[in-house]
């Protein structure tokens, strides 16, 4: 996930739920029990789904 | 169109023992990698049965170190998924998800297999809200939770000990009165004060409050009487299907949708087949290994007799 972002040259935020149970709170709070979750403003997308973000970072912002 | 001397496609140890071998003898292969890189290793915890690791060694290391190895001797890495091959012309020719179609001399299929469903109405929209097939990736979410696995063999007892790390209530739903998995596996789970539920299936569930699940239908297969559970996660660990589909009829198959084989021979010749693919059988790490090496080594020769 990371690696296909970076290779879009997309910038992001990491946030790892190992490392800080605020951002597993977070994600549950939003109804996931699983990672990869990406959120872009009002879009979440789980799973790790390329096509769904290459379309993400197609669109106008 | 580029034209390869060898893809493979998949990167779990078949693919990237297979990637190791023929990136040694030159024949520079490009590893198609699938959506899961990793293949089923990259979703595990500890291997303890991987030879020369006398401490076990975390699945997602062992499958990253083998990447690098075979990266070493000049494999290449593709993130894409192939969606259909045509065995019919020569180069065989590879439908990408994402990218151009690709040429390929000789082809290595080590696409291996993914977990299987209940085949319950929208349970594959639910993954990811409380329901997984994946207890190491998803486990920290149950932190004081109940959960259920499903199964059982040696996965279903991995699964449900791994959870009893972080959920209160671990139980084991299995259809039978007695598991399939190996004795130091159950041994491990008993321990761990794991309930089991015999002779039951799990038949539907049900959803609450931001579409998590929250409880699942009980089926006694032997009076037939159901009733509902409430419970914070559902694990599948009852087995897996093998990845074929982007075959569509061109080799054969066994009723369980595996690829029949001679050896890691195919029908078509320069088409090769290595890991859990083509094995109903054994499905270990090790024999994956050995089967990608067996495939790398025909397809080295296969290409020798083209003279590529």
């Amino acid at each position: 996930m990371k690696e296909f972002l970076s290779r879009q040259g997309t910038a992001f935020e990491e946030r790892n739920i190992a490392e800080d149970p605020r951002h597993l709170e977070q994600l549950h709070g939003l109804g996931f029990t699983g990672t990869p979750v990406v959120v872009a403003g009002t879009r979440v997308i789980q799973g790790y789904r390329p096509d769904e973000l290459a379309s993400l970072l197609r669109a106008p912002r | 169109m580029s034209t390869e001397k060898l893809v493979i496609i998949g990167s779990g140890v078949a693919g990237l023992t297979a990637a190791l071998y023929t990136a040694r003898a030159s024949a520079s292969p490009l590893v198609v990698e699938g959506s899961e890189p990793g293949g089923q290793l990259g979703l595990t915890s500890l291997v303890e049965n991987y030879p020369g690791f006398p401490e076990g060694i975390e699945g997602p290391e062992l499958v990253q170190r083998m990447r690098q190895q075979a990266e070493r001797f000049g494999a290449r890495y593709l993130q894409d998924n192939v969606l259909r091959v045509d065995l019919s012309q020569r180069p065989f020719k590879l439908e990408l998800e994402y990218q151009e179609p690709i040429q390929t001399h000789s082809l290595i299929i080590a696409s291996g297999a993914r977990a299987r469903l209940l085949g319950l109405p929208g349970e594959q929209e639910q993954l990811g809200r409380g329901l997984s097939t994946c207890a190491v990736c998803d486990g920290a979410f149950y932190k004081g939770k109940k959960v259920i696995v499903v199964g059982g063999g040696d996965s279903a007892m991995e699964d449900s000990t791994f959870l009893t790390r972080y959920a209160s209530s671990v139980t084991v739903v299995h259809h039978r009165d007695q598991l399939r998995a190996s004795v130091i596996m159950q041994e491990r789970a008993r321990s761990r004060g794991i309930r089991f539920v015999w002779n039951t299936k799990v038949v539907g569930f049900g959803t609450g409050e931001r579409g998590l699940l929250n409880r699942v239908t009980l089926k006694d297969v032997v009076t037939g009487e159901e009733r509902e559970e409430p419970v914070d996660g559902l694990f599948l660990a009852i087995g897996h299907i093998p990845n074929t589909e982007m075959l569509s009829g061109q080799l054969e198959l066994d009723d369980h949708g595996f690829i029949r084989a001679q050896g890691v021979r195919t029908s078509v010749k320069g088409v090769f087949v290595a890991g859990d693919v083509a094995d109903a059988v054994y499905q270990q790490a090790v024999t994956a290994a050995g089967s990608g090496c067996q495939a790398a080594l025909e397809a080295e020769e296969y290409l020798q007799e083209l003279g590529i």
